[in-house]
């Protein structure tokens, strides 16, 4: 059947595409370095479908109809946004969604316990369309995205997340007929617009990379406490990266950059793991 | 109840090209379709990121609405942080 073949972090702060002139050239460096790693390793694995956890930043969804996880099942799905185009420096573009898997990871979670929100009209925002146009400039990787409350509280538990990911995981190896390779795009900390904002919480995040390091999901989900995600700000993007640890189970990465980016407040961490390569 | 309103106007106002052309042209006209108490309607007509903060805005809400109003991030991250 199915398997994941390669799992991806990376970060989707704006400023990487729309201000590359604030960041130091050293800066600007370690980032084209950690991506192009990143980039060449989603070619190696050469999938048949990128599934991307990112929580939506209040373009799709809002308080008067705000889901936990969202699939966006369309035929294609377009991004950026208008309001994002004039900054952001990506061209709009419009990707292919894989459907098959979209929809049956939706059937697969009505049948199996997690009653997934669906759209037909899901957005690309910059969480979507940063990392996208950096791994796969071409955007001819058939998507399937998918929304994780990080933004619109109350968000899901970290536990929720990792069990989010393990029966996604289950669906992918059970059901489902390719290869898949799982993108969380976010960072650790990051206060956008909150008090904090612009000081990085190295601490924090260099405490979760650890854990991230030597594959610790539990340990993960005791420290993500509802304390520590207000903690890490305003977009909660800890629980994307745990809920990708539940899909891969444990593994440990194969790949791991922490880039502090002072000028453009928040550090940018990425990630890889390759499931197949013990 | 009526915080909802103030979030929902920044909402409409980081989603909708026009709406924020029209806001910047008349602030009062676009105000008034909202529900808001007399010190959130100040709050936003006087460009308050302080009050708003305080008063329990989305944060990263009121950060886009900063920016689009120009207000420089040195003043409100000092109002925000209430310095």
């Amino acid at each position: 059947m199915g398997k994941i073949s390669l799992g991806l972090a990376a970060p989707h702060n704006p400023n990487i595409t729309s201000r590359p002139d604030k960041m130091s050239p050293e800066v600007q460096g370690k980032l084209d370095s950690a991506f192009g790693h990143l980039k060449t390793r989603l070619s190696e694995a050469s999938p048949d479908c990128l599934l991307i956890l990112t929580s939506d930043h209040v373009t799709n969804f809002f308080y008067n109809n705000a889901p936990m996880f969202c699939l966006g099942i369309s035929d294609t799905c377009t991004g950026p946004a208008p309001k994002e185009l004039s900054e952001l420096r990506i061209a709009r573009a419009t990707l292919k969604v894989d459907t098959t898997m979209a929809k049956g990871l939706l059937n697969y979670g009505i049948e199996s316990g997690i009653d997934f929100s669906y759209s037909q009209e899901m957005i690309l925002d910059h969480a979507f369309m940063v990392p996208l146009s950096l791994l796969t400039p071409r955007m001819d990787l058939p998507i399937v995205p998918l929304h994780i409350n990080g933004m619109l509280p109350p968000r899901p538990t970290a536990a929720r997340c990792y069990r989010l990911g393990q029966q996604i995981g289950d669906y992918v190896r059970n059901h489902y007929k390719g290869n898949v390779a799982v993108l969380a795009s976010g960072s650790f900390s990051g206060d956008i617009g909150g008090p904090k904002m612009g000081s990085i919480d190295t601490a924090l995040d260099l405490e979760f990379l650890d854990l991230v390091k030597d594959g610790k999901g539990q340990e993960m989900i005791k420290k993500a406490t509802a304390e520590t995600l207000d903690r890490a700000g305003v977009a909660n993007e800890i629980l994307i990266w745990i809920t990708l640890q539940g899909v891969l189970g444990d593994l440990r990465p194969s790949f791991t950059d922490y880039i502090c980016g002072k000028d453009w407040s928040t550090a940018a961490t990425l990630a890889t793991w390759q499931p197949n390569i013990r | 109840m009526s915080l909802y309103q103030v979030d929902k106007l920044l909402f409409a106002l980081f989603n909708d090209l026009e709406l924020q052309e029209s806001y910047k042209q008349n602030p009062a006209e676009v105000l008034k379709r909202y529900d808001l108490q007399d010190s959130e309607f100040e709050a936003l007509r006087d460009l308050n990121a302080g009050a708003l903060y305080r008063m329990g805005a989305h944060s990263f809400l009121l950060w886009q609405f900063a920016r689009m109003m120009d207000l420089k991030p040195a003043v409100y991250f000092k109002q925000v942080r209430g310095e």
